[in-house]
């Protein structure tokens, strides 16, 4: 199915009464225009990312909003993109959004693009199509009924184009009730795939019934909530063979505060069999996690975290594979009776078995850090250090795996004059991966330098340079790449709270064999100019 | 449970080797060392409705924090004997300080209209009716309210984890990634890591579609192109798809909260980073990392993995003495193969006719044509340590169970040499089970 003509009906139905209206009126363009010019050069611009060439990219979002007299209220809001590239958009004119609300105190109704929410299992989508709610007494009491196409493109409900996925369609209702102290909702989703739709392929087509509920209570300073939903699902594989697969989900989580402690945790049980069209799960497993927060003082703080899950939950699969992760911090604030610093230690455990001892991994990780701040707050300073060890002691490539990381960060903030700010950042970064098949070390440095000075009015000026250098032991082989780059803007009167930016941007990549190497030239112009027709 | 007990005990060893670490002070509650019965605290603190208690040393509002342009911090100042005579605040870092209107039982508010932008050095104060001090180490921070709506700033922080991502700078990556990260932190840390140890020269562009609020979380739906380097190998890989990130605005500004496949950070660790699948990209190709650096492409599943197709026919080419093809499984990719028996694929030809070669770890059994009418395998029965599975022919099947205990069928199509032993193609058709389940 389809829908060639709901954009252009919802265009007549809201364009109208936005110019009718004479009161409450607003009917605004937010434009922005891109234009690039790439060159790429040198003997390996094959590889190079970008397309060489000018292109122009334009999105303008239209927002009107209008009173219908009486309470009821209009607003519309679309989006247009236009773009002679394929590398932004495959589409040289698309529609991104489009959607159309109408409301007053106690009723909505929304046409075209909606972000449908009932409960996380169930439900947080953004759909195309039709929503209403009808608020009882106030937005916390109301029932919410939504129906649509799951796709995210406009184009894909135009015409068949050569990504797009199978047509899947669906919707609900939610009722919702809420107290003071307490909230429960109850929600039934239904969502099919099209069997039939070419661009299904190999999929497996999926048609399900999705009933949940979810729920959260208030009390002094926790908050528990839970979501428990109930799938009922049909496939059709690609082979033709049908297999209907029900299962269940629950989880219940919690959030406190009390005095100087914050904790929060959950408990997970998802079934193997549990599958969600809208809504998110992780199918297969078995979660706890707690997680614990102690301002003991002003000057000490401790945190801690222990996260375990599992799947193989009905034994179905050759064996259950263990996840264990366990995190410890504390951070010491004025070390070295330096007002402003902190020193930050941490170490985290993280560990992957399988039943069958096909796996068993673990990395463990020790950080450090150092942050501080010098001359009235002008300079502030930070020092990472952070060395991981991976231990694999059954699996494709057992052994153990060192890695190294270094940062030093110096950032400046300065006031050069009453109208000038300054910023300025440099920041060092080395990374030493230890090479499973060398056993030695392959290292990456950075360095980035990058200047801005800001203007009272919104103007600003700034540059940047990354030096970058990959060595890799593994392919006997290093690179470079060195970035510079240079951009103006402002943001005069006429844009209407827009802006007006220019880029120039220079990527040199380097390696061994001087045949791979290339160079990119960019420039980019950007335009955000904003329109009122009617004015505010 | 063991794990769970050995993560518990080891937790407690190590709070209290932390512990024993502190001065303790014989006056103060358990909970409060080093402070004393008379020495206030401020227990409360919350700007507008964001809780201060969470921060670090930077508190970010936006401008939708704010009501009617005004920042309103009220909390609750306590001293265990006595009572709270004052509270004073500072905005800039102690010089000058104001008096924030004092209620019942330490209970303060402060208002304030902030300038759009401009970082304040936030300090605050209780004084007892003793004259003891928390001092204002006690809550001294930055304060910024930022212009930009919550929208902008979702976008503005996403466009940062994006260069830092491409700069392969997992330390500056981090510092936006939220301590509430929905999916295992610690395996987005490690599949940074892993990302960069086997990718190079990354490059992603993405296209925003929309952004959606709901209360403090900002999810934004994106299509994007990627480029990436093969670290192992030096082969250039592309794909492209839709994906959804969630930010969320804390007190120390906007965060990554959740991710959903196909992924575009924390690839290798895509099973326990994402927590959701873009149905959108469902069938699409993305690239996939497996746990020796392999990086190919796969079509992305239901579940977050990007998992093989589940059927599918393919095609294995012989080149000529060593040089052949070989296919993955689990990365539903083809892979050039140098030598007996494969090393990167499961399955390989080198143009033998009746030969099928094995990778160390793989078993088979033949089964009965044709494997579309397989349901579900034995799981006993396989041949284990043959390198190869000697008379293949066309329309004969066999179940394989790979190294990583997951099974799959295949079907031989036709087996085609040209020019000699070393040199053709075979075809087969196949079923693979990424669940690790013998039922197809």
């Amino acid at each position: 199915m389809k829908i060639q003509s709901i954009p252009v009906a919802l265009l007549v139905l809201v364009t109208a009464p936005a110019y009718a209206a004479e009161t409450d009126s607003t009917l605004r363009f937010y434009n922005r225009t891109e234009f690039l010019v790439q060159s790429v050069t040198g003997a390996g611009k094959a590889q190079s990312f970008y397309d060489p060439g000018s292109h122009l990219f334009h999105e303008t979002d239209i927002l009107a909003t209008n009173g219908l007299g009486s309470s009821w209220n209009s607003l519309f809001n679309a989006t247009v993109r236009y773009t002679d590239s394929r590398q932004y958009d495959p589409d040289n004119l698309s529609l991104q959004r489009i959607q159309w609300q109408i409301s007053d105190a106690q009723t909505q109704i929304n046409l075209g693009d909606y972000f449908a929410v009932f409960s996380p299992y169930a439900m947080t989508k953004g759909i195309k199509g039709v929503a209403f709610q009808r608020n009882f007494s106030n937005d916390q009491n109301y029932v919410r009924a939504t129906y649509g196409s799951f796709d995210g493109q406009w184009s894909y409900l135009f015409r068949n184009s050569q990504n797009e996925p199978m047509d899947r369609f669906g919707g609900g209702f939610r009722l919702q009730q809420a107290g003071e102290d307490w909230r429960v909702g109850a929600n039934l989703v239904q969502a099919a795939d099209r069997f039939g739709d070419p661009n299904r392929r190999t999929l497996d087509a999926y048609r399900q019934i999705l009933p949940a509920v979810d729920w959260e209570w208030r009390n002094g300073g926790w908050l528990v909530t839970g979501d428990h939903a109930y799938s009922d699902t049909k496939i059709s594989r690609a082979d033709g063979s049908q297999d209907n697969v029900s299962g269940s989900a629950n989880r219940v989580a919690f959030r406190s505060s009390i005095r100087t402690f914050n904790f929060d945790g959950l408990v997970e049980r998802v079934d193997p069999r549990f599958v969600t069209l809208g809504g998110g799960a992780t199918p297969d497993r078995m979660r706890y996690m707690l997680r614990g927060d102690w301002r003991m003082s002003a000057l000490w703080r401790f945190n801690g975290m222990t996260d375990y899950y599992y799947n193989n939950l009905d034994g179905q699969i050759a064996t259950r594979t263990t996840v264990t992760s366990l995190d410890l911090g504390a951070t010491r604030r004025r070390v070295f009776e330096r007002k402003n610093s902190s020193l930050s230690v941490g170490v985290k455990t993280r560990g992957v078995k399988t039943q069958n001892d096909t796996t068993d991994a673990r990395t463990d990780r020790l950080k450090l850090r150092y942050k501080d701040r010098y001359l009235d707050d002008v300079l502030d300073f930070s020092l990472g250090w952070e060395k991981t060890l991976q231990d694999e002691r059954k699996g494709t490539a057992p052994g153990e795996l060192a890695s190294y990381l270094y940062d030093i960060s110096l950032g400046m903030r300065a006031n050069v004059s009453k109208n000038w700010l300054l910023r300025g950042n440099l920041d060092f970064g080395r990374m030493e991966n230890q090479n499973p098949t060398t056993g030695s070390f392959d290292a990456m440095d950075t360095v980035r330098l990058a200047l801005t000075a800001e203007g009272v009015a919104g103007t600003q000026f700034g540059a940047s340079i990354d030096y970058g250098n990959n060595r890799l032991t593994i392919a006997n082989a290093s690179s470079r790449v060195d970035r510079y780059m240079l951009f103006w803007q402002t943001q005069p009167a006429w844009t209407g709270g827009g802006l007006l930016r220019a880029e120039l941007a220079d990527n040199n990549y380097q390696f061994d064999d001087s045949n791979k190497n290339f160079r990119e030239h960019l420039l980019r112009l950007v335009l955000n100019w904003n329109l009122d027709v009617v004015p505010r | 449970m063991n794990a769970i007990l050995a993560s518990v005990l080891r937790f407690v060893f190590v709070l209290g080797a932390l512990c024993s670490l502190l001065p303790l002070n014989a006056g103060a509650a358990w909970w409060e060392f080093g402070r004393s019965d008379g020495e206030p605290s401020i227990s409360s603190l919350r700007f507008n409705n964001v809780d201060a208690e969470q921060r670090d040393d930077l508190l970010v509002l936006t401008r939708d924090d704010l009501v009617g342009g005004l920042v309103n911090v009220r909390g609750k100042a306590e001293v265990r004997r006595g009572d709270i005579g004052l509270v004073e605040i500072s905005l800039d870092s102690g010089k000058n300080w104001a008096s924030a209107a004092l209620g019942e039982r330490g209970l303060f508010s402060y208002e304030f209209r902030p300038q759009l932008d401009r970082e304040y050095t936030f300090q605050i104060r209780a004084i007892s009716t003793t004259g003891t001090s928390t001092g204002p180490e006690e809550h001294d921070f930055k304060l910024l309210v930022t212009s930009a709506d919550g929208g902008r700033e979702a976008r503005a922080v996403f466009q940062k984890l994006l260069d830092a991502y491409q700069r392969e700078d997992r330390a500056s990556f981090m510092q936006y990634v939220s301590d509430q990260f929905e999916g295992n932190f610690g395996a987005l840390e490690d599949g940074l890591s892993k990302d960069f140890r086997f990718l190079d020269d990354i490059r992603i562009q993405t296209q925003i579609a929309r952004i959606n609020r709901q209360e403090r979380i900002y999810e934004i739906y994106f299509t994007y192109n990627r480029q990436v380097r093969s670290a192992k190998t030096g082969a250039l890989l592309k794909d492209s798809a839709a994906s959804v990130v969630g930010l969320r605005l804390e007190s120390g500004g906007m965060k990554l909260m959740r991710l959903s496949a196909p992924l575009i950070f924390g690839v290798s660790e895509a099973e326990d980073v994402a927590t959701s699948v873009t149905g959108q990209s469902v069938g699409q190709q993305v690239l996939t990392i497996d746990a020796s650096g392999n990086v190919a492409q796969a079509s992305q599943g239901q579940t977050a993995s990007a998992s093989g197709s589940g059927s599918g026919t393919k095609v294995l080419a012989a080149r000529g003495f060593n040089s052949f093809d070989s296919f993955d499984f689990d990365t539903d990719s083809t892979v050039a193969e140098t030598g007996i028996p494969p090393v990167d694929g499961d399955i390989a030809w080198s143009g033998e006719p009746g030969m099928l070669w094995l990778r160390n770890g793989v078993a088979f059994k033949a089964i009965t044509c044709p494997i579309s009418s397989v349901q579900t395998l034995p799981t006993n029965g396989f041949s284990v340590g043959a390198q190869q599975i000697v008379g293949i022919a066309a329309g004969r099947c066999y179940a394989l169970k790979l190294f990583s205990g997951k099974y799959a069928v295949i079907e031989m199509v036709s087996i085609v040499t040209s020019g000699g032993i070393g040199t053709g193609t075979l075809t087969f058709r196949y079923k693979y089970q990424p669940n690790g389940s013998p039922n197809f």
